[in-house]
């Protein structure tokens, strides 16, 4: 069967999102012109909205709506610490461990020579900017765990070589609630090589 | 339907995210050569990493197979800094040389020896790429003399010389490699003019088989010598 024009249009505009193949954009567009207008109409809006109004950050490279982010323009942080991640996602999942003050610098991405990924493509050329004219005092690498994550974090600390910044890596061990038995032997092996000694209680 | 399962052991040379949770995956092993996996939920997997020997289990026909199962082999190689720089290189080189489903019994054998020997944090990094780079031409069918040029006869120590892709070294009065440093190559006198010789050498040797985009790991090297 051959849909009207403009529904075919809606249908592949669909297949653009990850996971969604013909099948599922077809599920989706009829869903919307059947029983959802108004959904629809909100969805467009939200859409045009979004791909023109946000931008990446000038500081941080996370989306952003003006030049600076919230979290780069917030001056209760501190502006000094930064915290490299590979993803936005990864900056809302450590905003939600509660336990960081500093600020973000968001590669989306890593260094993946093979699929022709290189330091300038990751904005790391910025970030040695930063780091020169003297903004950032401490860094801490919480790039994944992978080969190529390792790689981006090795590159990040070479850059800092002859500066005076700080730079940590985040740990990695067990996780909450993890049972020994069902962790792999590389995690295992970093965990007790990261051992910590357990203060006496006075 | 009969599709046949079989274990191996194998390297991850290139893993890319495939729908949601999956990856695929190109793999070097022993007997089957280059190969490509559908991982299935393959992103979730620790082990699927490179410079890991794993031993595999995989099915299919085609031109991309299925990974059953992972299991590791050994621990992962600790390549650190410059040696995983190096470990990235070898493998982008490989993913660019190696043509698919076509086994090459020495490769395995070199790719895991020069991995280990990377290791180390005082290997000379260098010359083990060299070594490497040497060895898979040889073993491609693409490698040449460094005694003889292209007709047989010894190399002068006194003569420039140049590389003809496929053919070999030919005297040259404008050629960039000196007949002296060629034969100190030869006899793996590693000295610091013979290193960079053998550098550009093997640059100029590879050219041709890395197709036209240049090689995204060199750049790494680059930010290291910048230091």
């Amino acid at each position: 069967m051959k849909h009207a024009p403009l529904v075919q249009e809606l249908i592949d505009a669909f297949t653009c999102l990850p996971g969604v193949g013909p099948r599922s954009a077809q599920r989706m567009a009829y869903w919307l012109l059947e029983r959802n207008r108004e959904g629809g109409n909100r969805l467009s809006e939200a859409l045009s909205a979004a791909m023109e109004g946000v931008k990446h950050c000038e500081q941080c490279r996370n989306f952003a709506e003006e030049t600076l982010c919230p979290v780069c323009l917030d001056t209760r942080r501190d502006q000094a610490l930064v915290c490299i991640v590979e993803s936005p996602a990864d900056v809302l999942a450590i905003e939600m461990s509660g336990e960081f003050r500093g600020r973000y610098f968001v590669l989306m991405g890593h260094l993946s020579p093979i699929d022709g990924i290189g330091p300038r493509d990751i904005g790391l050329d910025a970030l040695e900017q930063q780091v020169k004219n003297g903004s950032v005092q401490e860094i801490i690498l919480a790039t994944s765990t992978t080969v190529e994550g390792e790689a981006t974090a090795h590159y990040i600390f070479d850059m800092t070589h002859g500066t005076s910044v700080s730079v940590s890596r985040i740990a990695q061990g067990v996780p909450m609630g993890g049972e020994l038995e069902f962790v792999d032997g590389v995690t295992l092996a970093h965990a007790l090589r990261g051992r910590q000694k357990v203060p006496h209680s006075s | 339907m009969a599709t046949s399962e079989l274990s191996c052991a194998a390297w991850v040379l290139h893993r890319r995210p495939y729908r949601n949770s999956s990856l695929l995956v190109d793999v070097l092993t022993e007997s089957l050569g280059r190969l490509c996996l559908v991982a299935r939920g393959g992103r979730r997997d620790p082990l699927l990493q490179p410079f890991r020997p794993l031993h595999i289990h995989i099915k299919g026909n085609g031109d991309l197979k299925t990974l059953v199962r992972s299991e590791a082999a050994a621990p992962a190689l600790p390549l650190a800094g410059e040696a995983l720089y190096c470990g990235l290189y070898i493998n982008e080189v490989l993913m660019r040389l190696l043509h698919r489903d076509d086994p090459q019994d020495s490769l395995l054998p070199l790719y895991v020896d020069t991995l280990t020997n990377l290791t180390p944090a005082e290997a000379a990094k260098d010359v083990l790429l060299r070594n490497f780079e040497f060895r898979l031409l040889d073993i491609l069918g693409y490698g040449f003399s460094l005694e003889h040029d292209r007709h047989g006869a010894p190399i002068n120590p006194s003569m420039q010389y140049r590389l003809l892709s496929e053919q070999g070294l030919e005297v040259h009065p404008k050629g960039e490699f000196n007949g002296a440093l060629l034969l100190s190559l030869a006899q793996s006198d590693w000295q610091p003019d013979v290193r960079r010789l053998a550098r550009d050498l093997m640059r100029r040797a590879l050219a041709p088989y890395l197709g036209a985009k240049p090689l995204a790991s060199r750049e790494l090297f680059r930010g290291v010598r910048r230091e």
